[in-house]
């Protein structure tokens, strides 16, 4: 069952006539990795971005269709298009939670960046916070190597730990679903790695939806692959159907690197 | 590489052994019904190498998902490649098994087999530890020792080879003359398979070394 559905939903940038995104319909599947594939400026990261309504950061944006987020509590489907109150944004982006290509830590402590959530969330109890960030921190492979300078600044970190941090951070409010928007570009071979072996880990307890130029890198980790191109969604399938048997021959000529 | 590739992989690894250890116990048995031409025995070695071709269609298609998927390098290409080549290579051994079993029961009990066994029992002894060696291969990782086992079944397929030599002209000079040459060149030919089957035997110890030492193909 998927966590979220998104239904013939189309997205236009404020300012401008034609619409970046045209009529998608697409499931993000409950535990599972979704990677978002195509060439630059297919529509990829807009999308992603689409499914947190972080785009409201900025006004003027125009939607169209419906973007369904499973409640567990209700277990009725919510169209998060509807929200408009603050704290609904607020607690929609704690539920679905985003890391980005750079690594974003906060100029704060090791310890203050994962309990930034956690606080904003209401939880004061100190006892409470340090299990939650040792346990996110812990989730996200980096308790070992970070347990004894918590205090310290996290910009002391290295990039692939800077982006451990980032995930631990989203992690510790416990998100249902989270987006990963080219997450290891800036990263080396090897934090490459230990990231992909991570996202691997987490979709045990959150829906992982990723963007990624990197085909091997889909190929690898994903479950389910999408493939866009020009704002429409050209194919969905489960990653190995993709990646062996495409069916759309725009599909086969991406991923054989004959255009893109 | 990921976790995820290491376990398709042994799965694979796990699925070859499979076929490795029913070739061992077919080729075992036949030895021990060589002796007295016993049908019973053979047809119970026949069920060891059952649907063989599904099982390596298996093998074959889980490879090329892995391939797909995963986008191996170096030494984890190498071992995806040589056990697409192993699979083949145990296939055929199997196949020259079926047609071993098929040739000598079919004229064993109108033939000398006696005479014949003074070099097939040998004979087949040396496949039997020339197959045995190179499965448990499979699952070695030392060079040195990988190494030494590969000699070992070496000295079995040349001794499978000198064997032959010495069964194809014993039978020759039976054969010469005799009303009942039609059925010395069957059991020749069924012989043949057993010297075949070493042979395979060396081809997947040398994409075993291979994967560990590298280098490039050859036969």
């Amino acid at each position: 069952m998927p966590v979220m559905k998104i239904k013939k939903f189309s997205f236009t940038y404020p300012g401008v006539e034609d619409p970046s995104l045209k009529n998608i319909t697409l499931p993000i599947e409950k535990n599972k990795i979704t990677a978002l594939i195509g060439p630059s400026g297919c529509g990829k990261s807009t999308l992603l971005r689409s499914m947190n309504r972080i785009h409201d950061l900025y006004p003027g944006n125009k939607y169209d269709g419906k973007i369904e987020l499973f409640n567990e509590e209700s277990k009725k489907y919510e169209n998060i298009l509807e929200i408009k109150k603050e704290n609904e944004f607020i607690e929609l982006r704690q539920k679905v939670g985003m890391i980005f290509q750079k690594p974003t830590p906060f100029p704060m402590s090791i310890f203050d960046n994962v309990a930034y959530g956690l606080k904003i969330a209401g939880i004061k109890n100190k006892s409470e916070l340090q299990d939650r960030v040792e346990t996110a921190l812990k989730g996200s492979a980096l308790w070992k190597e970070v347990s004894d300078r918590l205090d310290k600044s996290a910009m002391g970190l290295s990039g692939g730990q800077q982006q451990r941090l980032c995930i631990a951070r989203a992690v510790a409010v416990k998100p249902e679903v989270l987006l990963f928007d080219e997450p290891t570009s800036a990263l080396d071979p090897i934090s490459t790695g230990a990231i992909e072996e991570l996202i691997v880990e987490l979709k045990n307890d959150v829906s992982i939806a990723i963007v990624t130029h990197n085909m091997q890198q889909a190929s690898r980790i994903s479950d389910y692959t999408a493939f866009m191109y020009l704002g429409d969604l050209i194919e969905y399938d489960k990653t190995e159907n993709i990646f062996l048997n495409p069916k759309e021959k725009r599909t086969e000529d991406y991923i054989t690197g004959r255009f893109g | 590489m990921l976790a995820t590739f290491q376990t398709n992989l042994n799965e694979v690894k796990e699925k070859i052994i499979s076929i490795g250890d029913g070739l061992v116990t077919a080729n075992t048995l036949i030895l021990e019904a060589l002796k007295d031409c016993d049908t019973k025995k053979f047809n119970e070695a026949k069920g060891f190498i059952k649907n063989i071709s599904s099982k390596t269609d298996e093998i074959d298609n889980a490879i090329i998902k892995i391939l797909a998927l995963y986008t191996p390098e170096a030494r984890d290409l190498r071992q995806v490649v040589a056990y697409l080549k192993i699979t083949n290579e145990l296939s055929r051994a199997c196949a020259n098994t079926r047609s071993f079993i098929r040739g000598f029961t079919d004229v064993c009990n109108d033939l000398d087999v006696k005479t014949i066994n003074e070099y097939a029992l040998p004979m087949q002894a040396s496949t039997v530890n020339a197959i045995k060696t190179t499965v448990t291969m499979i699952n070695i990782e030392d060079p040195d020792e990988l190494q030494e086992m590969y000699e070992e079944v070496l000295i079995e397929d040349n001794k499978a080879d000198d064997l032959y030599e010495m069964i194809e002209r014993n039978l020759i000079d039976q054969a010469e003359g005799s009303s009942s040459f039609k059925k010395y060149h069957k059991m020749l030919r069924a012989l043949r398979k057993s010297e075949k089957i070493a042979s395979r035997a060396i081809a997947v110890a040398n994409l075993l070394v291979y994967i560990k030492l590298g280098g490039n193909f050859h036969n």
